[in-house]
This record gives C-alpha cells, structure tokens and sequence, in this order.
C-alpha cells in the first residue's frame, strides 16, 4: 500500500530524528548510568541498586527530576573526595514538584570498601538516615568512613574531567575558585539532544568566590584584598577634585546637588562593598545596608532633578 | 480635568492591557497550571531570544532619548557624560579586582534593578491616572507607592535571607544574610498597603460614584506576579525583564511617535508612523545589540572571559539606564506638547482630533 503523501514527506525528518537520538545515546552506556554533564566534562556514574537500592532508586530520581541541574562542587580535598553540593544551595531555584521529590535516605551498609572512584552519601554528622542530595567521589581509599556512609555506585568514566577540577585553585576552606556546574544531569536512556557545551579550560569558568569575610582563606594578605578599593576610592576623589575645580565656575545649583549626589553614591559603593562581606556575621548590619540601598536610590532619582 | 476626546490608553483598553502586565499575568497562569511541567530548558531559550527583540532595545530606546540632539545632553549633562565616566570606573575596577570588587559591583545592580522596576510601575500608574483625569490623594499615592516597592523589598530580602553565596551570569557574590523576620515584616507591610489602598479606593469610589480606571491596578499587580509569585517559577521568572521592557517599549515608541511629528510638523499619517516606527525599532535592536552583546565581546577582547565580562558590563549598562531613565522623560522640548497624554490614532489618523 502507497503511504499518504505527509507521512512520506516526514520520512527524512524522523530518519535524522532517529540517527541523531541513536548517535546520542550510542556515545553513552546502554545500560542505565547517570551522567552529569559539568562545566569540565562528563562524569558517568555507575550505581549499586544490589547492595544500596534505596540510595540508586532515590539518586535516580531526583536525576530524572532536574535536582542536581545547576548544583556544583563545593569540596575538593586532593587524594581525599570531591564533593557536590546538596540541591538548597544550587544555583536554580527548585520548582514546588522537584522539593517534593527529595526525602531523606536512610542509611544503606555493605561489605563495599571507601576506595578510589567510590560514590559515597553525604548525611549529617550524627543522623545516619539525614542523606538527601549531596554526595562525594572518592579519590583515594578512606577506611574511616567504611561501616558509616553509605556506598551507592562508582565513577565509571571521567577521571580526566577530575583531572581538571584538581587543577583549579582552591581557597584554604577547599573550595574551587572557579565554579564547575552541573549543567545537566540524565540517565542514559534518557539522552537529552540537546544538552549545554562543557569547557576544556577551567581558567574559562566563572568565578565562584569573593573575597569578603573569608578574606584570610584566600592565600592573598589581607592588605591585598583591601587595597584595590582604596585605590579606585582614591582615584575617584582624585579626579572628581580635579573636575570641580576646573569646572565650578559653569556649574549651575542643580548641577551642585547632582555632584554631592555622586559623593553619595561613590561612598556608599564602598561601604556596601565593605560591609556586605561582613554582614552575615553583623545581622542587623544587612538589613541596614538594604535599606540605606533603597535610600540611596531614591536620592538618584533626584539626580539632576530641577 | 479631564477632557471628554483624551483617551485613557495610549493604543486602546486590549492592547495597553497586554503591554502593561496583562501578558505577564497570563503566561503565569499558563506556566502555573496547564503548562506547569514545560522543560525550563525551552522557556530559557524562548526568553533569551526575546532578549534581543525586546529587552536589549528598550536601554537602547532610553540612550537614544538622551543622547540623540545635543540640546538633551545640554540639560543634563551629568547624566549624559558624568554618570559614564563614574561607571567606566566601575568596571575597570571590577576588572582589576575581580574578587574584591567586581562580584559587588554586580551585587549593587541586582539591588538597584528591581527598585527601578518598581520606580517604572508605579509611574506608569500614575501617567494612566493622569491621562484618565483621576487623581490619587497623597495618601493613596503613599499607600500606592508602598504595596508596589514593598514587592521588590520583600522579594530582595528573601533572596538575601541565606549566608551561602549566588550568581550572577559567571560571577558569584555573598548574600547578606538578612534576619528572617525582616523579610517576614516586609512582606506584612506589603500586603497592608495594598489593602487599605484597595478599601481608600472602594470607599472613594462608592462617595464619588466613579469607578478607578482598572488600568491604574495593572502595573501593581503584574509587580506582585512578577517579584512574589513568580519567584518560585523559573521557567516563568526569566521572562519577567522581558514583561518590563514591554511596559516600558509601549510608552516610549507612543512617545517618540508624537514627538517627532510635532517637532518637525509632519501631519498625521499611516505612512509616517510605519516609517518612524521601523526606523525607531531597528535604530533600537541594532543599540541594543551594540550594548548587551558587542560590548561584553569587547571585554573578552581584553583578556576576560566572557562568563566574566558580560555580567560586569551588562550591570553597568543597566546602571546607566536608571540613571538615564530618571531623566529622560523631565526633558524640556517647547515643540513638544504633553507627549505622555497621546494617543496612536493621533499619530496616523488626520481625523482625530488632538486633545487641547
């Protein structure tokens, strides 16, 4: 029997569709795994649902639902693990459904040993059942931990993405100072078409780190940190001086007034650089910054009112 | 007083609504029940795209207000050269300070940019009150002032509530780490204003035997969508600047529309406004592209990533922006006559009668 002319004519489309699926899928294990594409390089990870089947069922799920999209790696201890943080503190907000997807996982033991590629379950210290979301790869053996964390799977493939992630400069509370993301987590059945580009170059990924209250765990001297604001300060003083003086002559009130306007906002700049990194130890210091914020807005709004 | 041939809207009732919230409040409504399980992966896209229709060319259409005759940049020249020279300083010391100043110099952006949304939607209700001839006591104007800007403030102190640091595009900076209870009670008063607002208005209405225009709502409530319920929607969420540049697109190409044609004397025509809003609209994607995509392209040209160059210069832009939008539309122009009050018949229909 002829097909329909619109079916024929969709051929060719679902052919390219069906090559492209099968080339995508082709470039990852047929059996099911879980990849997370980071910034660096794909990770493939391998799961133990035989000795840990409640850690691979909810770790698979919360995979299927976007939870580890935009988390990142928060740890890096060389020789020791890498790990990720857990899904409150990525950097997409999660939606109503995927808060409801993540439980707590009561802890799973086995005969398995903490070794060298080894996924291992973050929980908190004290509560064997509070894991969730956060997880580490080991990067050596850890014996110390054997009997308990639970074990749930291995890194089959990626050790040179883990390469690279060594590579980053870590700040003294081990934490990269660029930022690796996981762009898109999936099991491999499920092989997105299109997914984000990773980088091949760490130097290429965003800054994850400022300098602030933790200004000592960066290996700068303090004096350092604090210097390039007092520059720009001073040389903001320095120029604006210079103008005044060369122009006061031509100046109108208005202008006047949009000057001391400018003063306001260039010093306030710096107070809010300099306290917001204190802040979190200051709390009524941030809601005093949010609101001298507001009200330095609302004076620009006068900027050069008449 | 209000004349009887001043229309209320600048296009009519259905278009003004959909430009000045309306299509915001629906996509949310799409996004929260039949579209609730759209991948964030398409609705990212879909926004990006719009971002070079709608978004990069609304800064342009501001910078274009100011700078394009020199008599604008003569009546406020601090705007126009100053307030640059400042920002230009800003970003190189972002630039040499990437870990000391740059991820504040974002950080006082994120700030400033929802207070100047707030800032537009409380003006755009305020022009359609004018333009209905309905005037809002000080109180109501306070009460009005206080239910949309508290939406920023409570939205901003929530984000601010953790101590684990945020993103920006490819720089990441420290939270505040606000007090619970602060955002808590800002969101008390958001809620308070909004409803003695709402009762100063039935109580004036059922007194006065006139009804509001519904118009003078709408910016408030889009506001409310977009900074309290929409937060917890990404997929919706990154469209909200999209909503913002729109509000603000329809006013101001209304605007150009009415003032060139009084400027330069040009009768009224189909022609005309074809002509000028063709020229307008591409003069504004080509600055917008110039802002939002060659310029942090530039910033990788000096060496920077551009995960780094593009939300430094992207927040001073943006800077620039509130700046210039606080000016623009004081402009002085004697040719000029009222341009906020038109309306676009005015503008391609010689039959319509231009209101005295």
């Amino acid at each position: 029997m002829m097909l329909r002319l619109p079916y024929r004519r969709s051929l060719p489309f679902l052919l390219a569709l069906f090559l492209i699926s099968a080339a995508a899928a082709e470039a990852y294990p047929s059996q099911e795994r879980i990849i997370f594409r980071t910034s660096l390089g794909d990770l493939v990870f391998k799961l133990y649902p035989e000795t840990a089947p409640r850690h691979a069922a909810q770790i698979t799920r919360l995979v299927k639902s976007g939870i580890y999209d935009s988390t990142f790696i928060y740890r890096v201890e060389p020789g020791f693990l890498i790990q990720f943080v857990d899904h409150r503190n990525r950097r997409l907000p999660l939606t109503r459904e995927q808060e409801k997807q993540v439980l707590p996982i009561p802890v799973e033991i086995s005969s398995r040993k903490h070794a060298r590629g080894i996924l291992t379950m973050a929980r908190h210290e004290g509560d064997l059942n509070s894991a969730e979301s956060s997880f580490s790869i080991l990067l050596g053996p850890a014996p110390h931990l054997d009997g308990r964390y639970t074990i749930f799977g291995e890194l089959e493939s990626g050790w040179e993405v883990i390469q690279r992630v060594l590579e980053i400069p870590l700040s003294k509370s081990k934490r990269p100072i660029h930022r690796i993301e996981v762009l898109q987590a999936f099991s491999s059945p499920d092989v997105p078409i299109r997914m984000p580009s990773p980088v091949q170059d760490w130097k290429l990924l965003p800054l994850d780190y400022f300098v602030g209250a933790e200004s000592q765990d960066v290996n700068l001297p303090t004096s350092l940190a604090v210097a390039p604001i007092l520059i720009l300060l001073a040389s903001l003083m320095i120029i604006f001086g210079i103008s005044i003086f060369s122009f006061s002559q031509r100046f109108s009130p208005r202008q006047w007034s949009a000057l001391g306007l400018i003063l306001t906002l260039i010093g306030f700049f710096f107070f809010f650089t300099l306290i917001s990194s204190k802040s979190i130890v200051i709390p009524w210091g941030s809601t005093a910054i949010l609101f001298g914020a507001v009200g330095v807005f609302k004076l620009m709004s006068r900027f050069e009112a008449r | 007083m209000r004349e009887q041939s001043r229309s209320t809207y600048f296009i009519n009732g259905p278009i003004d609504f959909l430009f000045i919230g309306g299509a915001s409040i629906i996509l949310y409504l799409l996004f929260r029940f039949p579209l609730s399980n759209l991948d964030t992966y398409w609705s990212f896209e879909a926004a990006y795209l719009m971002s070079w229709l709608v978004n990069w060319p609304h800064f342009s259409a501001t910078s274009y207000r100011l700078y394009h005759s020199k008599s604008n940049i003569l009546q406020y020249p601090l705007t126009a050269i100053g307030v640059p020279i400042l920002l230009f300083f800003g970003v190189l010391g972002s630039f040499l300070s990437p870990l000391g100043i740059a991820p504040f110099f974002v950080k006082f952006f994120t700030f400033w940019s929802p207070y100047h949304y707030s800032g537009q939607s409380l003006g755009i209700s305020l022009v359609y009150c004018n333009r209905a001839g309905y005037r809002l006591s000080a109180l109501e104007r306070k009460l009005l002032t206080g239910s949309i800007f508290f939406t920023f403030l409570t939205a901003t102190a929530r984000s601010e509530t953790g101590t684990d640091p945020i993103s920006y595009f490819g720089i990441t900076y420290p939270r505040l780490g606000i007090p619970v209870g602060v955002a808590d009670g800002l969101e008390v008063c958001m809620y308070l204003c909004a409803l003695v607002f709402l009762i100063l208005m039935g109580i004036r209405t059922v007194k006065k035997k006139r009804l509001p225009p519904w118009i003078l709502f709408l910016p408030a409530i889009a506001q409310y969508v977009w900074f309290h319920l929409g937060g917890r929607l990404p997929v919706f969420n990154v469209f909200v600047p999209l909503f913002h540049s729109l509000q603000y697109l329809l006013i101001a190409w209304s605007v150009q529309l009415k003032e060139k044609m009084d400027q330069n004397g040009i009768g009224p025509s189909r022609g005309y406004a074809w002509k000028e809003s063709l020229q307008w609209g591409t003069g504004n994607f080509l600055g917008g592209v110039g802002l939002f995509w060659i310029l942090p392209r530039l910033g990788q040209l000096a060496g920077f990533p551009l995960s780094f160059a593009e939300p430094v210069l992207v927040a001073a832009v943006q800077i620039h922006h509130f700046f210039v939008d606080g000016v623009i539309w004081k402009l002085r122009n004697p040719k000029v006559r009222s341009p906020l009050l038109v309306n676009i018949k005015e503008v391609y229909d010689a039959a319509t009668p231009v209101p005295a």
